[in-house]
């Protein structure tokens, strides 16, 4: 009998879990803050997750005026974000306690561990973006040429975040105006012509 | 094995009952034959259940890969729904494999496997399908814990091998990320129950002798692991005692099969402590370790440090508690092999408080090479070849190893080797008075 129960449990446990799992991003996306990262350069394989375009976000350090704290590395922090005069995003101020009235994202302090200045460098939240295993090879080559504006590339790319209760979800990869998805589409289009 | 055993010692006890006249030839043939398609649809079974899990494993992964293919032409919803369909499906085996008390062996081991697999899988896809950032030590943590009870209801060892592997690997993750591993033991207690169970039933089966080595192997990985290394070298002495104990639990608790790889503590704990006293023959080991050289990096945790001091005195505790019992059996030989720890302590603390690794690194030479001299003595007092060649292997590798070590100074090789030389000269010369006075009373 008792088994029975642990079963039960067991199996509503392993059912409510990912569902939980959808109802938080699913809210993230619908009532999240929207924010545009440009972003920066970095097709690494996990046998879990699939095959992913690795991100990088233009500046990962923020600020912590407290100098009378030593953050360490893998302490996890809260960074408010702000949007600067071109409409992108930044990560901002560095707080050990939850920000009030304001955006932020719960992140870790990576290594090596800026303490010049009062920055530290904070773990990029968005660091991937999945993509089929196909056409994640040109997604990434892609994705490079526009972060190092090779080609004569002049257009950024960057990903359109949601932020909501210190959780970020990435909504769409862009390479210049483009989704990516559709930007992969349209090469391969032009390159049969 | 239990009852393999059992029928070879019938099969053996035929003829004598056939020439006292119990029975005939021709009922001994039946016997023979019956008990032969017992033990023929056991070993049957079991190449079933082998064969339905790897048949199970590659379906899951090519209907995985199926998806895959055609996954850009799902919807969100759809893709949700792909997400939690092999889970369910799953759950529905689990179910009936669990509710019908005739399932075979296989099918639960299936059953369960299958549906641990959709729990990852399930995860893993929701994670792709929003884009969430990577961190492997949640993602296994989350897992592991969903994949425990099934470890119970479905009495599946497979399951549980998969179970430490990823508490094992979860640990190392953790680690790497910055965090601290501390979870890993609540976790690996979680699997005591289950695994105390299989051996108080049969502790000789196959079953137990699978579960308790790899429990030794992930205990052995996962303590390195969790470690704060606040106090540099500590791993010695944590290290020794475990295999020590290890050894020490093999010999007194099971052994008492004659076949040697039912004995997984013993065989596991004996190799830990060649390989480690060997490894404690170099200089490196001994250098700069000690509480001069404690160390808090950036990024420790107190909270782990303190467990680190739990688990020195815990498993010294533990191993003063079992040599007490060990050296009841007044086997000098295995004696000499389970005071590692003490050797281990002794040459951590010379090598701490001097700050200096050649006095601690030339104890344990010595002590390695005394392994090996009462292996000798012991073998060929009691004609066994076997350990005979055990002690002259442990001798020669020391003493070659020590030859081309380049760290130590040629003149400190040659004054030792030189002692070493004389002692063995000397000791030969004891021992052939010794022998020669036993056989003048024989």
């Amino acid at each position: 009998m008792n088994k029975t129960y642990i079963l039960v449990a067991a199996l509503i446990a392993q059912i409510l879990i990912p569902t939980s799992l959808i109802f938080s991003n699913q809210t993230i996306l619908e009532n999240g803050d929207v924010y545009k990262f440009k972003t920066a350069p970095v097709d690494p394989y996990d046998i879990f997750r699939g095959r992913y375009v690795a991100l990088g976000v233009e500046d990962t350090r923020a600020e912590f005026k407290n100098n009378d704290i030593n953050l360490k590395r893998g302490q996890k922090v809260y960074v408010t974000i702000t949007v600067n005069h071109d409409g992108y995003a930044q990560f901002d101020q560095i707080s050990i306690n939850k920000p009030v009235g304001q955006s932020y994202v719960t992140t870790q302090i990576r290594w090596p561990v800026y303490q010049k200045q009062g920055f530290y460098n904070i773990k990029n939240p968005f660091n991937r973006y999945y993509m089929n295993e196909n056409k994640a090879m040109a997604a990434e080559m892609a994705y490079r040429r526009y972060n190092n504006k090779t080609d004569n590339e002049t257009k950024d790319a960057y990903i359109i975040v949601r932020v909501l209760g210190g959780r970020g979800l990435i909504e769409n990869l862009f390479l210049g105006e483009e989704p990516i998805e559709d930007y992969l589409r349209r090469t391969v289009k032009e390159s049969k012509i | 094995m239990k009852d393999k055993k059992a029928i070879n010692w019938l099969f053996s006890e035929l003829p004598i009952l056939i020439q006292e006249g119990f029975i005939s030839n021709s009922q001994a043939t039946q016997i023979k034959d019956y008990y032969k398609a017992v033990s023929r649809s056991k070993n049957r079974n079991i190449i079933l259940a082998i064969f339905s899990l790897i048949g199970t494993v590659c379906i899951g992964l090519g209907l995985i890969l199926l998806f895959a293919y055609n996954w850009e032409i799902f919807t969100k919803s759809q893709k949700l729904i792909i997400a939690f369909l092999p889970l369910v499906v799953s759950q529905i085996l689990v179910i009936l494999g669990f509710s019908n008390e005739k399932a075979s062996v296989g099918a639960r081991e299936c059953f369960s496997v299958f549906n641990m697999l959709a729990i990852g899988g399930c995860i893993s896809l929701i994670s792709q399908i929003y884009h969430i950032p990577g961190d492997v030590e949640t993602f296994l943590l989350t897992w592991m814990l969903l994949t425990l009870p099934l470890v119970y209801v479905m009495k599946s060892t497979v399951t549980a091998f998969f179970y430490l592997v990823g508490i094992t690997w979860w640990s190392a993750a953790a680690q790497i990320a910055g965090g601290h591993s501390l979870l890993f033991w609540p976790l690996v207690i979680g699997y005591v129950p289950f695994y105390l169970i299989e051996l108080k039933m049969n502790p000789y089966s196959s079953k137990a002798v699978w579960l308790s080595s790899i429990f030794c192997l992930c205990l052995t990985v996962g303590t390195g692991i969790s470690l704060e290394k606040v106090f540099p070298g500590l791993w010695i002495i944590i290290y020794s005692c475990f295999f020590s104990v290890t050894f020490m639990l093999g010999k007194l608790y099971f052994d008492n099969s004659n076949v040697a790889w039912q004995k997984p503590f013993r065989n596991y704990g004996l190799a830990g402590i060649a390989i480690l006293s060997y490894l404690f023959t170099f200089q490196w080991v001994w250098k700069d370790i000690g509480w001069y050289h404690y160390s808090i990096a950036v990024g420790n945790i107190e909270i782990a440090n303190i467990v680190d001091c739990i688990i020195v005195v815990g498993s010294f505790c533990l191993f003063g508690y079992l040599i007490k019992l060990f050296t009841k059996s007044k086997d000098y030989i295995q004696i000499s092999f389970a005071l590692m720890p003490i050797v281990s302590s002794i040459c951590y603390i010379l090598a701490s408080a001097l700050e200096i690794e050649i006095f601690s690194t030339w104890i344990y030479n010595f002590y390695v090479i005394y392994l090996g001299i009462i292996c000798i003595v012991h073998g060929v007092r009691n004609k066994l070849l076997g350990i005979v060649n055990v002690g002259i292997i442990i001798i020669g590798v020391t003493i070659l190893t020590r030859f081309i070590d380049a760290s130590m100074g040629i003149m400190e090789r040659a004054v030792v080797f030189l002692i070493i030389g004389v002692c063995f000269i000397a000791f030969n010369l004891f021992l052939s008075k010794k022998f020669s006075k036993e056989e003048s009373h024989e």
